[in-house]
């Protein structure tokens, strides 16, 4: 007879949580077949099929670049406005695409979780590597976008995606293995978290530059504190980021005040890395010693 | 367990916590050998399935923890994990990870499963169009390729038709011949009293039998019939059935499918003209009147009588397979009249069933070289 194993049994939060981890690459398999699952049936009978998934940033970045860059000016203080508002705006997408759909990974999933046990973690990876795929069409939008403006960020810039992606992927892991968690027992999670993200979309530099915003906090309301706050905060930090390596006249002499990091090695970035790290670890200990009572509760 | 709560109802508590708290499972402990197929049994709400579920680790107990050995598959529901846009093909290799199964064992498992399944037809369209019973044979096949040591099951022992439930039931015999343990909740005593070596009665969360399953079964038909008490109205006419007693042909609450069976039953009444007909009945556990006899058939003219008359039925061997049956007596003024008195399941009793034989009926056979 083979040794005998302890089932499901409570965890306690101080743990490294290698365990739920180990058991996550056990069940790699299941996180890739969720994620493909979930991106085909989305897209199953509509005659445009996943051209959808290109369709809709699209069009965002068409009517931003009017409405804000013409209509609003915006395009006079940024140069290129359509670019810089889309490396913005595929940052925050995918965060937001990515605890949205995280908020409800655990829900929207009652039947699998009340009737099997597999690694609940799971559950919130695959929403998050559903909200990656999504980006990688964004990313396809914007290599268009290159393609007709025939203008391109320089190759060096590109590794700040690295520190910038981190971030979001750590942070919006760590969000997602909360508030799935929470939204079983407080639906209405879901639709706080909404109205959040929908805040968070104009408190981060996305249609604007981080500058004006540090501007504002320490002239007119001369809180130096709110300005460092506002700068250095890992969402802000990712987004910047982003900008710094998608953006071409970055790395040109327009782009001279809208820089934030002299290199992808910032210490400010790796440290909102660092700091996404712990909340991760945090977040999955909450995950961890609640998914057991999961199944009783949906 | 907790009750579900909205944010609302949590402002409107004031902020308290009112999660109202039961023992959903309380001091259940036991051990099960590997190669036993065990029965869960109990009332509805007695614990079973919330049981089957921290076995399976779907549920997390609060206190106390489960110890198993081996790959473990629980067919708590047959098909759950299907999307249902994608196509029986594409379910199997979901469903299979989503038991930890890899996507090359599962290649390799794939035409096992499609031919168990019978629907090879369908295998490449959309699950949602499949039937119930399709729905539910794919579900079945995966679940039961997936190799298990331990295998839990919440009802599902045979699903589909009449040839495919035949199939599931070779296949749990396969397992068990093949030394594989199976823990298995339900209704149907037949089925523990056939399959199970062991079995395990719930009451209220709690443990209250474990053991062999004919001593377990006993327990719980004990403890049900307190609930089910006989039924009846109260007489319409000068005589009522006031008790029935076995003379003869009981152990417990076990009959002996070839043991001869004496009644008595006692009738009150003042005054009684002669002539009135008492009637015994033996019903199956689903509702099936299985033998009826009355005095009238037998020629027996009943006296008049005042306070009381026992009647008195023999019965050669009931003949009947293992399971639980009972009895229903009344009294009549003649043989077509409605009954002035009836007592609907006077008596439940279980059927041991011959040891050299099994099925709907006990017949004692013999077996020799001819």
């Amino acid at each position: 007879m083979s040794e005998t194993r302890r089932v499901n049994t409570p965890t306690s939060f101080w743990s490294t949580g290698f365990n739920d981890w180990y058991m996550v690459w056990k069940w790699r398999e299941l996180l890739w077949s969720m994620v493909i699952a979930n991106i085909k049936s989305k897209y199953k009978g509509s005659a445009l099929g996943i051209t959808w998934a290109l369709l809709r940033p699209l069009a965002t970045l068409l009517v931003y670049t009017l409405a804000v860059g013409y209509f609003l000016g915006a395009s006079r203080q940024i140069p290129e406005f359509g670019l810089f508002l889309f490396a913005g705006l595929i940052a925050y997408n995918f965060f937001s695409d990515a605890i949205v759909a995280g908020t409800q990974a655990i829900t929207s999933n009652s039947n699998l979780v009340k009737k099997i046990w597999f690694p609940r973690e799971i559950l919130p990876l695959a929403t998050m590597g559903v909200a990656i795929v999504n980006t990688l069409f964004q990313f396809a939008v914007l290599c268009l976008a290159y393609l007709v403006l025939s203008d391109a960020p320089d190759a060096g810039a590109l590794p700040y995606l690295i520190p910038g992606f981190l971030i979001l992927l750590l942070l919006g892991l760590a969000a997602s293995l909360v508030l799935s968690v929470v939204n079983v027992r407080y639906r209405d999670t879901q639709f706080i978290i909404e109205i959040v993200l929908q805040i968070g979309f104009w408190l981060t530099p996305i249609i604007y530059s981080w500058r004006y915003a540090v501007d504002f906090f320490n002239q007119t309301w001369n809180a130096q504190w709110l300005s460092d706050f506002y700068v250095y905060n890992p969402l802000t930090q990712a987004i910047i980021a982003f900008q710094q390596a998608l953006w071409p006249p970055m790395t040109t002499a327009a782009g001279i005040d809208f820089k934030l990091f002299d290199s992808w090695l910032s210490a400010s970035l790796w440290i909102s890395v660092a700091i996404s790290v712990i909340l991760l670890w945090a977040a999955q200990r909450f995950f961890a010693t609640r998914q057991g009572a999961l199944a009783a509760q949906l | 367990m907790h009750r579900e709560r909205s944010l609302k109802e949590w402002f409107a508590s004031g902020m308290r916590s009112r999660s109202e708290k039961f023992w959903a499972l309380k001091d259940v402990s036991f051990t099960v050998d590997s190669g036993v197929t065990v029965g869960l049994i109990g009332r509805n709400g007695s614990g079973k399935s919330t049981l089957l579920k921290v076995i399976g680790g779907i549920l997390q107990p609060t206190k106390g923890h489960v110890e198993v050995s081996g790959r473990m598959a629980a067919l708590l529901e047959l098909g759950a994990g299907f999307n249902p846009d994608m196509t029986g093909r594409e379910n199997i290799f979901l469903n299979s990870a989503i038991m930890g199964i890899s996507k090359q064992r599962t290649r390799n498992l794939f035409e096992e499963i499609v031919d168990f399944s019978g629907i090879r037809e369908f295998i490449d369209t959309p699950v949602k169009f499949y039937s119930s019973g399709m729905y539910m044979r794919l579900g079945f096949s995966i679940a039961i390729h997936t190799d298990p040591e331990l295998l839990l099951i919440d009802e599902v022992l045979a699903v589909g038709d009449e040839e495919f439930a035949a199939k599931c039931l070779r296949k749990i015999r396969q397992f068990q011949s093949e030394g594989r343990t199976i823990i298995l909740v339900t209704h149907d005593m037949d089925t523990v009293l056939e399959f199970c070596q062991q079995a395990v009665l719930l009451r209220h969360g709690e443990l209250v039998g474990v053991g062999d399953p004919r001593e377990v079964i006993t327990t719980y038909r004990s403890t049900v019939e307190e609930r089910e008490i006989p039924l009846r109205a109260p007489s319409t006419g000068p005589a009522r059935v006031a008790h029935v007693s076995w003379l003869s042909g009981r152990e417990g609450n076990w009959v002996n499918a070839l043991d001869p069976v004496g009644l008595e039953i006692k009738l009150e009444g003042s005054n009684v003209a002669a002539g009135v007909v008492v009637r015994l009945e033996v019903w199956s556990d689903d509702g099936l009147l299985l033998f009826e006899t009355d005095t009238h058939m037998h020629g027996l003219k009943l006296p008049t009588f005042d306070h009381e008359l026992k009647v008195r039925f023999d019965l050669a061997a009931l003949h009947l397979g293992a399971g639980s049956y009972h009895l229903s007596v009344e009294v009549a003024p003649d043989p077509d009249a409605i009954p002035w008195d009836r007592i609907e399941n006077a008596y439940t009793f279980i059927m041991t069933g011959t040891d050299k034989g099994k099925g709907k009926v006990g017949i004692r056979a013999n077996a020799a070289i001819a």
